[in-house]
């Protein structure tokens, strides 16, 4: 446990210090905790860290695809009832742990009048394919009724991470705090304010070449490098050297506020 | 002791090593379980 001091006024108590890694969860993963100009989120390693020098991506793929509504829901319910895919779950088969989408998000596309609602998942329960899994949502349905002809697509948490190369087909979530292992996967990400993240050579490098996105390996290039235009952006670099090239550069992370 | 360029050297090199690493580790594995 420690207190989070710089944050707000008061002091901020955490069952476990952001610069701690524990063997067992201490709270919701995706739990916001700020610090100055630094945004942390709370999260967990699928695989063991190599190296805290880059970002850490979200290690999973869409949990769920379109799936129907299998049962309606009303005004005020806060859960659906979605039949799962046989593709959907983080193995692709169809299986869905209780618990796994717990800090997740959807979307619910409303069939009659497309005002489609947005929602942050709050816990589900163990479901497989062909099956009802119940989805509790973090907040109430405004509309009448959520219909079987309506569809939702979800994600689980984006703060279960992997350090490394997915290949460009992954959000980068954040810089891990430390070295996350399976034996001890819960840690604290930073997802925003003043950071170092291993820099290419031309981050930072000359005039102008303050945008920095995340390579494939979670390293950091500048926007125009090739293959990496669309890449995500991640933040801007604050400190150039006093001759105008390279300084450490430490950089100012914008993912998550 | 590194200067600092060399020291972000090495840290490009490390992250190149462990994605070829990486890389290698799940060639290996696909030829193993037949998967092509």
């Amino acid at each position: 446990m420690s207190k989070v001091l710089g944050s707000a006024p008061y002091a901020t108590v955490l069952n476990q210090d952001i610069y701690e890694l524990s063997s067992t969860q201490k709270h919701r993963l995706g739990t916001r905790c700020v610090r100055g100009d630094r945004a942390f989120r709370y999260a967990k390693a699928i695989a063991s860290f190599t190296r805290t020098s880059t970002l850490a991506y979200s290690y999973y793929h869409q949990d769920i695809a379109y799936a129907a509504i299998a049962t309606a829901s009303v005004v005020g319910d806060n859960k659906i009832y979605v039949t799962v895919g046989a593709a959907d779950g983080i193995a692709n088969d169809g299986v869905f742990a209780a618990h796994s989408l717990e800090g997740g998000s959807l979307v619910i596309f409303d069939a009659s009048a497309n005002e489609n609602m947005y929602f942050g998942i709050l816990d589900n329960n163990a479901a497989v394919s062909g099956g009802t899994m119940t989805i509790t949502l973090d907040g109430e349905l405004p509309l009448a009724t959520v219909a079987t002809t309506y569809h939702v697509e979800a994600i689980g948490s984006p703060y279960r991470v992997g350090v490394g190369n997915p290949g460009g087909l992954r959000y980068w979530a954040g810089l891990p705090m430390r070295m996350a292992t399976t034996t001890n996967p819960y840690f604290w990400l930073q997802t925003w304010g003043p950071c170092w993240i291993a820099p290419q050579t031309s981050v930072g490098a000359s005039a102008n070449h303050g945008c920095v996105v995340a390579r494939h390996d979670g390293s950091l290039d500048v926007q125009d490098t090739s293959g990496y235009s669309d890449a995500q952006i991640v933040g801007s670099v604050m400190s150039y050297s006093q001759a105008g090239g390279q300084g450490a550069p430490i950089i100012m992370l914008q993912i998550a506020p | 002791m590194d200067t600092r360029e060399e020291m972000k050297e090495r840290c490009l090199q490390e992250i190149e090593r462990q994605d070829e690493e990486a890389a290698a580790a799940k060639v290996k594995g696909e030829e193993a379980s037949g998967e092509e």
